[in-house]
């Protein structure tokens, strides 16, 4: 079906680490952002995104458009909010904006680099997670690390409801599109108002008919369901060593650079 | 627009964490009561959850000319109440983060606390308080909207000045507020007619969704 091959949910099912043990990646992934944390210099989250983009890329083998398209709007925030960052910095400035005392100083175009190129791990470490992994294996997680049931099932009915919606949500956008809808401000809002009202109540009649169907196979508040997920000791020795071998480096990395920076500030 | 992955230093991700851990634990708390008293109450939660994932994907025109999105956390705290819009909040954000890598999981405690508690807290405030002076339900609900809306990106403004401090705290935070929160205050003020105008319909359409939800008193319905 090419219409849905380039949506996440294609991705997520479809690529070559879509059967790796669920808990090989949650761990990594949370360790490099952990560590993503604890730098102090750019150049390690740096190197954290050089390796979340090759594993993407090319062991997981996700397009690079698609990969692109995915980190854009990130980015693109990131970028914006590093610029302004760097404008809030203290210090002696080295380039004057010339009102409002505004200007660019050595500590604040540092701090900006560091934060810019922390996103640019953070976003690629998670980037790994989301791309790599279909939605119920996480779940599967949440029943592991004891959350709540009640949470997680309102996890998994959200999530199920949420693609229910996105495409009534579609059919009455199109709809609206096809009869002159959104073509003027005050038209926009009448249009999105009615939309998302008429959204809420086909969500509400929907729950009322869920509910019954729920109840009339024995529902009692508890959803009862089969879960098989992977288990922490299935993880292969290859991925420990792997993943041991990742920390080492950062550490060691954290470790050497320090502080390092574009400047050096006294 | 959420703080992102990583924009935050660890010792602030931490605090934020353990403040919205707190809530979200009550809210949890309510919601258990609430699906054990009531078995029909999950599909109906994870629904209104699904609900506002989806507010906060629709395109809502600013007059500035740019494109953002609603909060959804107005509508969210008069139907369901603040503590239970935490943890959909929350929830909603997980899928954000899960989804479409807006926001970030390390960065969630700071997000939650904005969008998903300060936010709907004073709305929930301002709608009590409208309410209780018989202030029409839809000019009230265009308050609590854009009360909710805005003090979702001034708390976004304090933490991120209380993360980045500079020279001076001060001069930061009026900083961080006139590119967060003044920019906010357009689309506030059209996320507030917004839902005004939905809830208009939700009175018109199906008043009795109301009155279930102890939003509206039964009298009202029977007036219209």
């Amino acid at each position: 079906m090419a219409i849905f091959a380039d949506t996440l949910d294609h991705y997520t099912m479809n690529n070559e680490l879509t059967d790796n043990n669920i808990y090989g990646k949650v761990i990594f992934v949370i360790l490099a952002i952990l560590l993503n944390l604890a730098t102090g210099t750019p150049i390690v989250p740096l190197i954290i995104f050089v390796i979340c983009t090759v594993l993407i890329l090319y062991v997981a083998k996700i397009p690079f458009t698609f990969y692109v398209a995915f980190m854009a709007i990130p980015l693109g925030f990131a970028l914006l909010s590093g610029i302004f960052l760097a404008f809030l910095g203290t210090g002696p400035h080295i380039w004057d904006l010339g009102f409002f005392g505004i200007g660019l100083s050595q500590g604040g175009i540092n701090q900006a680099l560091l934060v810019f190129s922390r996103v640019l791990g953070g976003v690629s470490a998670l980037g790994f997670l989301i791309l790599t992994t279909p939605m119920n294996r996480i779940f599967a997680v949440f029943h592991d690390v004891h959350v709540p049931t009640v949470v997680t099932d309102l996890a998994i009915l959200m999530y199920r409801y949420i693609f229910l919606f996105l495409d009534i949500t579609a059919t009455m956008y199109n709809s609206q599109k096809t009869r002159l809808g959104y073509h003027s401000y005050m038209n926009w809002m009448t249009c999105l108002a009615s939309l998302a009202s008429m959204v809420f109540i086909r969500t509400w009649e929907q729950g009322e008919i869920s509910y019954k169907a729920l109840a009339s196979r024995g529902y009692n508040g508890r959803l009862n369901m089969l879960r098989d997920g992977d288990s922490i000791k299935d993880m292969s020795l290859k991925e420990w060593i792997l993943i041991i071998l990742f920390v080492i480096l950062i550490v060691a990395a954290i470790i050497m650079l320090g502080d390092m920076n574009l400047f050096t500030v006294k | 627009m959420h703080i992102m992955e990583g924009y935050l230093p660890p010792f602030w991700c931490a605090v934020w964490y353990v403040l919205a851990i707190i809530v979200v634990a009550y809210g949890v708390y309510q919601i258990k009561k609430i699906t054990e008293s009531n078995d029909e109450a999950l599909p109906l939660l994870a629904l209104s959850g699904a609900f506002i994932f989806i507010l906060s994907s629709l395109k809502l025109p600013s007059v500035s000319g740019s494109c953002s999105h609603p909060c959804g956390n107005g509508l969210g705290t008069v139907l369901f109440g603040p503590a239970v819009t935490a943890v959909l909040a929350t929830l909603a954000l997980l899928f954000q983060a899960l989804l479409l890598a807006h926001g970030g999981l390390t960065v969630m405690g700071a997000n939650v606390f904005s969008m998903g508690i300060f936010g709907p807290f004073c709305g929930y405030l301002v709608w009590k308080a409208l309410r209780s002076m018989n202030v029409s339900g839809s000019i009230a609900m265009f308050f609590t909207a854009l009360v909710s809306d805005l003090l979702t990106y001034v708390m976004t403004s304090i933490e991120l000045a209380l993360a980045f401090p500079g020279a001076n705290m001060l001069t930061t935070l009026a900083a961080f507020l006139s590119i967060f929160a003044v920019t906010q205050i357009p689309l506030a003020i059209a996320e507030g007619l917004l839902t005004s105008i939905i809830y208009d319909y939700i009175v018109k359409a199906r008043p009795d969704i109301l009155v279930k939800l102890n939003v509206i008193p039964e009298e009202e319905v029977g007036a219209n």
